[in-house]
């Protein structure tokens, strides 16, 4: 069986969106910071049990305002992945704002959340300044290493297709 | 006419696809893709996959802004129009291209998100470096904080044993440990000053001073350094300079006495210059101009810009002793004083060293209390222990003078030691230099008698040759207050009346 899903990243500007769709699609990754503008889409299929699944992925530019977000890029989005960057707190300040509106506007999507540069710091430590901040982040990734990244789309894709 | 326009410029510019409901293209005018007929748009670029998805939505029109469509090595940056269509109608697409727009904007942005994103960077990179400062800075002051009471021990006894019978090949070699450890303690103190600065810990304690006698103090320090070196050592004063001012007494003599030092480090023969004269003077505030020049070996051209790092020795011969902070702690301390330190320098002429240091001027009728007598009716027992009879002569006429005393000498340590033991005593004053046991030995030992009585008279240092921090030695070694020679009766009054808490009733 087939199927097709939208997924769309969002978050701030330089916190890793491109880096993880490139890692994920492409198994690349590059260390020049390229702006984007607008939005690039890729694809990639992947397996949830018998199901053969195209995650439609859209890298959104960033903005640090979710509300500031062309609504057109979010029509018929079936999930969304938050990527943060944990080296910079502006990323995450207003991180529980952003998801609830996203559960509000958006009740029928699924929502991952990630720490997107990982590598770059001490994850045991900045677990316990999210605590402080009342902040709850699914993965601790880094596209650079290609730490979880699959495993970051595998749930997002289960998560749409067992709608949990 | 428009049509010509039209066709020229916007023609080219855009491309119509009219798709059937299940999202299979009908028609296309390819005129920027070129897309494969009857076959599903989202073939040619996932985006559609979202648009197929939007065909029910009858009557509906969507804009998608900035879309990156890279097919068949054609890439370029759209807007989407889609409108889907109604029972009658076909949904159609209207691509329009703006990648010229868009690369444009794209680059702005580039440079904007960059530019936060390097500023981040840095802030981050300043942040680990003041950490690894910090770190450093604090290990570095716990670690001088805990030589310098070993090595204050090691100085003292070495004194001691300077003063017992030795022979003089064993005099040859404790001096040359004495100089040793005092080079280690000059090292460590430096250290310490400077992480304390670095650390933000050094706090300047302003209060109003006699400029002109602190002065005198530092030639006394510094004229028998220069005196060894044999170099011609000068103090040239303005006539216009403020006698009491307000400022960090402590730091002021530090950073003067850092400069000549280094001066005389420095020169091999000729002479060293203090010169301090007035540079402006507003209301009360003043800028007081120090110069130190000196005759010796200059900066070279390729070091000038590391005269204030700290452990920056600049010339690299081992025959000159330094740690290289000297001069950073004298930048750093000025900084804090907000006044500021400049220098020119001719190799093998010699170097000026300048700064200027900010000072309030007190007005000596305010900033002077007046000298307040006291009486003291029942008379206080004060032992004089001074080796010099000139000196017993001159402190002993002084205290008989006020009439609050009754004085007893005693002529060195070990007869002081003796006398405690018979005679009560309110007060000693104590000469700093003495042979057989001088005054920090002698009130080591009175501080170490087991009789309250005894190890809790006050005592006052007394120095004819002061050295740098001074105080801070007397402190250490117990004393109770200090005076330099020489003194007028009424500093000696004030001190006594400090030292034992007298108040006038």
């Amino acid at each position: 069986m087939n199927s097709s899903k939208k997924v769309v990243l969002v978050g701030h500007f330089g916190v890793g969106k491109s880096s993880l769709m490139r890692r994920f699609v492409q198994n690349t990754f590059s260390d020049n910071y390229i702006v984007t503008i607008g939005v690039h889409i890729l694809k990639k299929e992947i397996k949830i049990e018998e199901l053969n699944l195209t995650l439609v992925i859209w890298d959104i530019e960033g903005k640090d305002d979710i509300q500031k977000v062309r609504s057109s890029y979010l029509l018929g989005t079936s999930g969304f992945i938050y990527v943060i960057d944990p080296t910079r707190s502006q990323t995450y300040e207003r991180f529980n704002e952003e998801i609830d509106f996203l559960k509000t506007t958006y009740p029928t999507s699924k929502i991952v959340s990630v720490a997107n540069k990982s590598d770059l710091i001490d994850i045991e430590e900045f677990k316990k300044l999210l605590e402080q901040k009342n902040i709850s982040i699914d993965y601790f990734a880094s596209a650079k290493e290609g730490i979880e990244v699959e495993n970051l789309f595998q749930t997002i894709g289960l998560k749409m297709v067992k709608n949990v | 006419m428009f049509e010509q326009i039209r066709n020229k410029y916007l023609y080219n510019k855009t491309q119509i696809v009219v798709l059937d409901k299940q999202g299979i293209v009908l028609h296309s005018d390819d005129l920027l893709y070129k897309i494969q007929k009857q076959t599903s748009i989202s073939d040619f670029h996932p985006f559609f996959e979202t648009i197929i998805s939007l065909i029910d939505l009858e009557y509906n029109e969507f804009t998608f802004s900035c879309i990156h469509i890279d097919y068949e090595g054609i890439k370029k940056t759209i807007d989407v129009i889609f409108n889907s269509g109604s029972n009658n109608e076909n949904p159609f697409l209207i691509f329009i291209d703006f990648t010229e727009h868009y690369n444009n904007f794209q680059s702005i942005a580039q440079e904007k998100n960059e530019s936060v994103l390097s500023f981040h960077l840095a802030e981050i990179k300043n942040q680990q470096l003041q950490s690894e400062k910090n770190f450093k800075n604090k290990f570095l002051a716990n670690v001088s904080h805990d030589l310098k009471t070993p090595l204050s021990a090691s100085l003292w006894f070495l004194g001691m044993l300077e003063k017992s019978e030795i022979t003089s090949s064993q005099k040859e070699m404790i001096a040359l440990m004495k100089e040793t450890t005092n080079h280690i303690k000059e090292l460590v103190d430096d250290i310490l000053d400077l992480s304390k600065i670095e650390m933000g810990q050094i706090k300047l304690q302003t209060a109003p001073f006699d400029f002109i006698e602190m002065l005198y103090h530092i030639e006394k320090i510094i004229a028998p350094k220069a005196r060894t070196k044999k170099l011609d050592f000068q103090i040239v004063k303005d006539k216009n300079l403020p006698k009491l001012v307000v400022g960090d007494k402590t730091r002021i003599v530090q950073i003067i006495i850092n400069l000549l030092d280094n001066a005389i480090k420095f020169t091999k023969k000729g002479s060293v210059v203090l010169s301090v004269v007035v540079k402006e003077i507003e209301s009360n505030n003043a800028t007081i101009l120090i110069k130190v020049a000196d005759t010796g070996t200059g900066i070279k051209a390729n070091e000038k810009g590391e005269v204030f790092q700290s452990f920056k020795k600049l010339h690299d011969s081992k025959k000159i002793d330094g740690s290289g902070l000297g001069l950073s702690i004298v930048s750093n301390l000025l900084e804090l004083m907000g006044g500021k330190i400049d220098y020119q320098t001719e190799l093998n002429v010699g170097t000026t060293f300048e700064i200027e240091i900010p000072l309030e001027i007190k007005e000596s009728e305010v900033g002077t209390k007046p000298f307040e007598f006291i009486e003291i009716i029942n008379k206080l027992n004060v032992l004089i222990v001074e080796d010099d009879e000139i000196n017993q002569l001159l402190l002993m006429k002084l205290l008989l003078n006020h009439g609050g005393f009754n004085i007893n000498i005693a002529n060195n340590g070990l007869q002081a030691i003796e006398m405690v033991e018979q005679n009560p005593y309110d007060l000693i004053f104590m000469d700093k230099e003495m042979p057989q046991m001088d005054g920090y030995q002698t009130t080591a030992v009175l501080r170490k008698n087991l009789k309250k009585e005894i190890n809790s008279i006050p005592i006052i240092g007394v120095s004819g040759h002061p050295v740098a921090n001074q105080k801070e030695i007397f402190d250490a070694m117990g004393f109770n207050g200090y005076i330099t020679k020489p003194y007028k009766k009424e500093e000696i009054y004030e001190l006594v009346y400090e030292v034992l808490k007298l108040k006038k009733s």
